[in-house]
């Protein structure tokens, strides 16, 4: 039976993957910390069912994506969604990369995309392959392949509006 | 560029990643906290509606034994069914959303359930709202024969004219509760329900 202690240390040691998921699915602070707190909160209900047959980061990226993809706002709050800079850069104080028009221009094409192809290229540039993608989206490795062609055509052409 | 060439590059500067993390202190607060989601809204709804269920359905027994008049123990009899129904129907949504809650469930099937658990609760809100207006027309009807009856005004009174006003007044209340009650589910989960829709279609389509 895993306990509450069992939990945070798993959490603490995976706790990048929830910034991740709040820095690209919300803009603003106080939606950040919201959805970081609800994402604990579902991954806390859920922890009683986590087996074990999975990895834990597996697992908390799906528990993340679900609560992300369904979190509700508030209208007032209901703001453009943080650019992939925003996800990736964040925390960072200096990068050698933060000056690159072509990293800059991806990034905010990622932030144009659908929840659902933000999640895909997500788990994509996590190194998921399209099974693990494919388990975490409800979706068949096929669909992924073929939603990531689609996204990645789109992703070439609208980053270079960007430039 | 490319997908994987920004790939690449991400990951070149991952190790320059600096994240101020949380403490376990701190996490261990998160999970104590309130959660605001909207499917624990609707939970701590359907709790509050079962209570007020339990207390109906205690009333219209209490009332179909102190009240032998038989328009009343017709009227507590049907309170007490749709209270049942409403009992059983909420318990089964309660214990659904107490699954869907615990279940590491993949994000499409993740959607399915929250837009499933939207629709089943405010489906029943609206068509319970909608099945209490006939059955208040006629205990009003009773009510008011009754009353008049008691009155001794019996011969004297204008039926026609007194049933054609009750049966206008309640059309128009029955039409102002159908729309007030579409579009207050509309204001509630109205939009919610709606993107939820367009990103399980944006999940689905190939």
């Amino acid at each position: 039976m895993p306990t509450e202690k069992d939990f945070i240390q798993s959490i603490e040691q995976n706790q990048k993957i929830i910034y991740k998921v709040c820095n690209l699915y919300m803009n603003n602070e106080q939606d950040k910390k919201d959805l970081f707190q609800e994402i604990i909160l579902s991954a806390w209900k859920g922890f009683g069912n986590f087996k074990g047959d999975a990895k834990f980061s597996t697992w908390l990226y799906r528990v993340a994506l679900n609560t992300a993809i369904t979190f509700y706002r508030k209208e007032k709050r209901q703001v453009e969604t943080a650019t992939y800079e925003e996800y990736h850069f964040n925390g960072v104080a200096e990068t050698q990369f933060k000056d690159d028009e072509q990293l800059n221009a991806m990034h905010r094409a990622i932030a144009d995309l659908s929840n659902i192809d933000k999640g895909l290229v997500m788990l994509y540039l996590e190194d998921y392959n399209y099974q693990d993608i494919g388990d975490i989206m409800g979706i068949s490795p096929n669909n992924v392949a073929v939603k990531m062609n689609r996204i990645k055509i789109k992703l070439k052409e609208n980053s270079k509006k960007y430039l | 560029m490319e997908l994987d060439e920004f790939k690449q590059r991400v990951k070149e500067s991952a190790d320059q990643e600096q994240t101020a993390l949380h403490s376990a202190y701190e996490l261990e607060g998160y999970t104590r906290k309130r959660t605001r989601s909207i499917v624990n809204h609707i939970k701590r709804s359907i709790l509050f509606e079962l209570i007020a269920s339990i207390i109906f359905i205690v009333a219209a027994v209490w009332i179909w034994f102190s009240y032998p008049v038989s328009y009343v123990r017709v009227f507590s009899l049907l309170a007490f069914c749709m209270c049942v129904f409403l009992l059983i129907y909420l318990s089964a949504l309660h214990k659904k959303i107490s699954i869907y809650e615990k279940a590491p469930l993949s994000v499409k099937t993740g959607l399915q359930q929250v837009i499933t658990i939207l629709e089943q609760f405010t489906r029943v809100y609206f068509q319970f709202t909608m099945i209490t207006l006939p059955i208040a027309f006629i205990f009003g009807l009773i009510t008011g024969f009754l009353t008049i009856h008691d009155d001794n005004g019996f011969i004297n009174f204008n039926w026609q004219k007194a049933i054609l006003l009750y049966t206008c007044w309640f059309i128009f209340w029955s039409a102002s509760m159908y729309f007030f009650s579409r579009w207050y589910i509309r204001k509630l989960y109205g939009n919610y329900l709606q993107q939820l829709k367009e990103q399980l279609k944006d999940v689905e389509n190939g």
